[in-house]
């Protein structure tokens, strides 16, 4: 060890003859507490070599994974200046604490190559702060290049002043920064959200969100609105170079959208709005994330209600570790060209009818809300398979509802997150009544769960039969079916242009049958509902099928709405959720 | 051209692909002017800015296609930066430039031809050479050397905490260690002499020094473009760094950077 070398050379070389090696005091190599108190000290190696010996806390050993961490640490750097690092026996914990914003990545043991957190006490709070550049120059050139580094081992100890981070690099070269930590400020911020109340649900590939985002990447916020046939995500011309979703413009009488761009659901890998929503919130944040999910190849799950309610991004495909960002988002208050009003009629309307408008005859918001609350869409295509409902109050943490996939799902509730009886990831809520749990490969989960998909939303025909036909059939889709069709029966049979897209290798006469119905369905009227949907017809050639549309002014979608609703005839109900 | 009108020339030189020379320069210009010797044996272009530091570049006679010099001790004091400028405007590797100067007070003349026709003609005044910094360099009074390989030092150096002045080097027969303190702490880079980035190494007396990182900063583009470096501190603690540069067909050319350490009360 070099260290060992160094150490002898200075224990044995009292050679102190030559005039031009400057040594401070003898009194400085004295017991390590010193070198705690006096950061600005000489850096002797002697010193240095002492220290290690006595570093305590926990140790965490990465070598296979160091590139996550470094690029994690990338992300985090465009969220905030500081980090909070936290360790415990379930893990190691970067997080972000903010009042607008939260994040947190968690890593657990398994992660790392190893780790050793015996001399943590748990039952202190174990949280130290790093200022971002000081992490960010630790994993300096990390993340590019290829082989240089082999790997690295952590030091923390959150009651002392540095953290140490050793750097394997090739050639046995190696780097240790011992880091200073920063003051904890004594008060603590607790999250406050709550991911079981968000009522919306998207889960999307990143590589998908992420050229979409990048366009609007000089923005400070942007504005997503959803709805059951997928995900809009805008953003303004901005005044004086700051946009924001709710500030009126006093000339145009409207905010002038720049770029609004779709993710239609059949782009989307789930896609569950129980209550459409338009707001706003930050993107530097969001795309960060977005970004992060995209270098690892992953897919984001974003939970959300209505403006107001927090924004979460997740990433949870891994077993290792697992990331959260919660944002902030605002609502419109005033009026705007394009959905001005409707969005709080919209609200209005669909809170109250959240469970199970049916007896639409031509509508473009069908009802595929299930009647009650447990009933919630059937996928076996998960590829940590559903749970039955008994399993739900079970998980603790925000993953996994499959046992022990992800690590965290043991974890004590130190965490600062207020756990959630049910509900945590979306996968959660994936009920089969009696199906047994399939073991979806990876590589096909993308596409098994496109296909559950468009159950979920409203059948615009045209669309949705273009990507079925893509999709391979798959043998449980008829029993899926079936499941289906147990659960979701009055809602369905009152909508005449439901589709089972299982069917679609053979096509069977009920098939048939249900496109002539479509078509006669009243021209103009299809067109007026369906026009909003239309746009989705128009495939992008890019090879990304998501349509685009800039809209410089606003556009007659705001009567296209009001218009809509005057089909939605069913009595409100109350919104059994709240 | 002096070839043109008859004139004799003191020295003339020519050189197939000016990219190589441009980069070469490249390594040591970091102030305007220079100093330009011209032997037989070859030139040697020195730079240095008056206390701290000090480069050499030396170009073999066969680093040209075509060299000749008819006097002795040319010493001349050229806008080296300007020059460096010159050579960097071609593009692509067929074009060869052309040196030419015929005594003091007359300009050094330089001539460069591309594949495709273009010819670019430049003229710098020169002026007569100011005294050279002799660091007074030792060799045989030399407690540290080492052979090393540039490939990851190159990227150490780059690396070096930028928040940090100094550069402490520990030097010892079995570890070398670099360490700054910065913002962020004690960053410290070892390379133990079994790496197979160090090829030799010899130490008589364990030795630390530091060094003005904005100095040693001066010499990335060298790394980048040198291949091996001899690393060697002198009884005082002056730095000196040796880069070869391999041009094929055996043709080094050489780079070397003296540079002077810091004493501690500077910090």
């Amino acid at each position: 060890m070099s260290f060992a070398c160094s150490r002898d050379r200075f224990s044995c070389g009292k050679h102190e003859n030559h005039a031009r090696i400057r040594r401070r005091s003898i009194s400085q190599m004295q017991a390590t507490h010193d070198t705690y108190a006096d950061p600005s000290s000489s850096t002797s190696t002697l010193k240095k070599g002492v220290q290690h010996e006595d570093m305590k806390g926990a140790q965490f050993v990465v070598q296979s994974n160091l590139k996550i961490m470094s690029r994690c640490i990338a992300a985090l750097s465009k969220i905030s200046e500081d980090v909070l690092i936290e360790v415990s026996d379930t893990g190691l914990y970067f997080k972000i604490v903010n009042r607008s914003k939260f994040c947190v990545f968690r890593f657990a043991p398994e992660f790392f190559n190893s780790c050793d957190v015996s001399m943590i006490n748990n039952k202190n709070i174990n949280i130290c702060r790093l200022s971002m550049k000081s992490a960010q120059r630790i994993f300096k050139g990390v993340a590019v290049g290829e082989k240089t580094f082999v790997g690295c081992e952590f030091r923390i100890d959150p009651k002392g002043e540095k953290m140490m981070v050793k750097l394997q690099m090739n050639y046995d070269i190696d780097r240790t920064i011992h880091a200073k930590l920063r003051e904890m400020g004594s008060i603590l911020h607790k999250p406050t959200y709550d991911r079981a109340i968000c009522r919306n649900t998207t889960v999307v590939f990143a590589s998908t969100l992420l050229p979409i985002l990048a366009q609007m990447k000089t923005d400070l916020e942007v504005t997503m609105k959803v709805n059951e046939e997928g995900l809009t995500i805008r953003n303004y011309h901005s005044m004086d170079g700051v946009s924001m979703f709710n500030m009126a413009d006093q000339r145009g009488g409207g905010k002038k959208v720049k770029t609004e761009t779709t993710i239609t659901i059949d782009k989307l890998t789930r896609h569950k709005v129980r209550i459409p929503a338009e707001f706003s919130f930050s993107l530097r944040e969001f795309m960060s994330i977005v970004t992060f999910a995209d270098q690892l190849g992953s897919e984001v799950c974003l939970y959300y209600d209505l403006p107001g309610r927090p924004l979460i991004l997740s990433i949870e495909a891994h077993p290792n570790f697992d990331i959260e960002l919660a944002l902030a988002t605002m609502g419109n208050d005033d009026e705007i060209d394009l959905d001005g009003g409707i969005v709080k009629e919209t609200m209005i309307h669909h809170e109250t009818t959240i469970n199970g408008q049916s007896s639409e005859t031509i509508s473009a918001k069908k009802s595929r809300k299930t009647s009650n609350v447990d009933d919630f869409d059937i996928t076996s295509s998960s590829k940590r398979g559903p749970v039955p409902n008994s399993e739900l109050h079970q998980s603790q943490s925000q993953s996994l509802s499959q046992p022990s996939k992800n690590k965290f799902i043991a974890a004590t509730v130190h965490e600062k997150t207020t756990q959630p009886v049910t509900d945590h990831s979306w996968r959660d809520h994936e009920i089969i009544d009696g199906e047994q749990q399939r073991e979806a490969t990876p590589e096909t989960q993308p596409e098994v769960e496109m296909i559950v998909a468009p159950m979920e939303t409203d059948p615009d025909i045209m669309e949705v039969e273009e990507p079925i036909q893509r999709r391979t059939p798959a043998e449980k889709e008829f029993s899926m079916h079936q499941a289906m069709q147990d659960i979701n029966i009055s809602p369905r049979n009152n909508s005449p242009q439901y589709i089972e897209p299982e069917e679609f290798p053979n096509p069977t006469p009920q098939e048939n049958e249900r496109e002539a119905t479509v078509a006669d369905i009243p021209e103009e009227d299809q067109n007026g509902i369906f026009k909003v949907p239309e746009v989705k017809r128009m495939r992008v050639n890019d090879g990304r099928s998501v349509s685009t549309r800039r809209i410089l002014m606003g556009t007659e979608k705001k009567q296209l709405m009001r218009m809509s609703q005057q089909f939605n005839g069913t009595p409100l109900m109350q919104d059994s959720q709240i | 051209m002096e070839l043109e009108t008859g004139q004799v020339t003191v020295m003339e030189m020519k050189k197939e692909n000016v990219k190589e020379l441009a980069q070469i320069l490249k390594t040591v210009v970091f102030k305007d002017f220079g100093m330009l010797y011209a032997f037989e044996t070859g030139l040697k272009i020195t730079v240095d800015d008056g206390a701290f530091q000090q480069a050499n570049a030396f170009l073999n006679s066969a680093f040209f296609s075509d060299y000749k010099v008819r006097e002795d001790r040319i010493a001349l004091k050229l806008p080296i930066k300007t020059i460096y400028e010159f050579l960097s405007i071609p593009e692509g590797n067929s074009n060869s430039v052309k040196f030419s100067y015929s005594g003091m007070f007359d300009p050094l003349k330089l001539l460069i031809e591309e594949s495709d026709g273009c010819v670019i003609r430049g003229k710098f005044n020169s002026s007569i050479a100011d005294q050279e910094l002799d660091f007074e360099f030792d060799d045989s009074a030399v407690p540290v050397t080492y052979l090393l390989k540039t490939q990851v030092l190159k990227e150490i150096f780059r690396d070096f905490d930028d928040t940090s002045r100094t550069v402490k080097m520990s030097l010892s027969s079995s570890v070398i260690c670099f360490s700054t303190v910065g913002e962020v702490g004690e960053t410290t880079v070892s390379i133990p002499s079994r790496s197979l980035q160090m090829e030799s190494a010899k130490c008589t007396e364990e030795v630390e020094h530091s060094y003005q990182l904005s100095l040693l900063h001066r010499m990335n583009p060298a790394f980048a473009l040198a291949s091996k470096l001899i690393l060697r501190v002198d009884e005082r603690g002056v730095l000196s760094c040796q880069f070869s540069i391999d041009h094929g067909d055996c043709r080094t050319s050489y780079i070397e950077f003296l540079t002077v350490p810091t004493t501690e009360t500077d910090e």
